[in-house]
């Protein structure tokens, strides 16, 4: 059990909700549930501490979220 | 989750390290090319657009690497979409993977019963197999990822 998520999903909600979404997001199937977030580029260009939304461009790290959560187990 | 700028992501605390044996990571974690990454390591990289994006939607989580620079050799550069599904599962997707002293795995930072194992296309169980399953460890037991093994390849961890 690796036991760590953000939000635990059942395997059989998350299967059950893979195969009613597995267009990408924003497609027209009116079957398709799946909503995302504007992607996100943690390197603009030019890539400098300023730009970027880590604390340094090298050896750094960033939280970010995932609303439908992960299951690492 | 917290992505990191050496090419990996770990779970529950943010570790910005590089160069790690996967002994050395002790959150859950995974490693896609985790070795020392660096965007904006010269002048040629500073002006390279999008070498890390992510995308979070409410069914799966994706994460683009395009050429992203390695800190040590100006002409190594590590390409891939790395997709988690809120079941476990992860896939990555590679481009062309030149840096060859990094870490490539997913592990739950125990590292008490990790598997160094094979290159192949798919991992089953990856959670009951033990601690971890570990691909390339560089700075730890290895191996070394030479040859480009990793390029143009896809990686899926099944839980």
């Amino acid at each position: 059990m690796f036991g760590t998520s953000n939000r635990r999903t059942s395997l059989s909600a998350a299967l059950t909700l893979s195969a009613t979404a597995l267009a990408a997001c924003g497609g027209d199937s009116p079957t398709d549930v799946s909503t995302c977030d504007p992607e996100v580029n943690l390197f603009p260009t030019p890539v400098s501490d300023a730009t970027s939304p880590f604390a340094d461009v090298d050896d750094s790290f960033l939280q970010v979220a995932f609303a439908g959560g992960f299951t690492f187990s | 989750m917290f992505l990191n700028t050496n090419g990996g992501m770990t779970f529950g605390a943010g570790e910005g390290d590089y160069d790690v044996a996967a002994a050395d990571v002790t959150s859950p974690g995974i490693a896609f090319f985790w070795g020392d990454l660096d965007a904006g390591d010269n002048v040629t990289s500073t002006a390279r657009p999008n070498q890390m994006k992510y995308q979070s939607c409410s069914d799966r989580f994706v994460v683009t690497y395009n050429q992203l620079q390695d800190n040590d050799i100006d002409a190594w550069t590590n390409t891939a979409t790395a997709t988690l599904e809120a079941s476990g599962r992860i896939t990555v997707q590679y481009g062309t993977v030149l840096s060859e002293d990094i870490l490539v795995g997913v592990f739950n930072g125990t590292h008490t019963n990790d598997r160094y194992v094979a290159l192949q296309n798919n991992y089953s169980a990856y959670s009951t197999n033990g601690t971890g399953t570990i691909l390339f460890d560089d700075f730890g037991p290895g191996p070394t990822h030479t040859g480009q093994a990793l390029s143009n390849r896809t990686i899926t961890y099944n839980p």
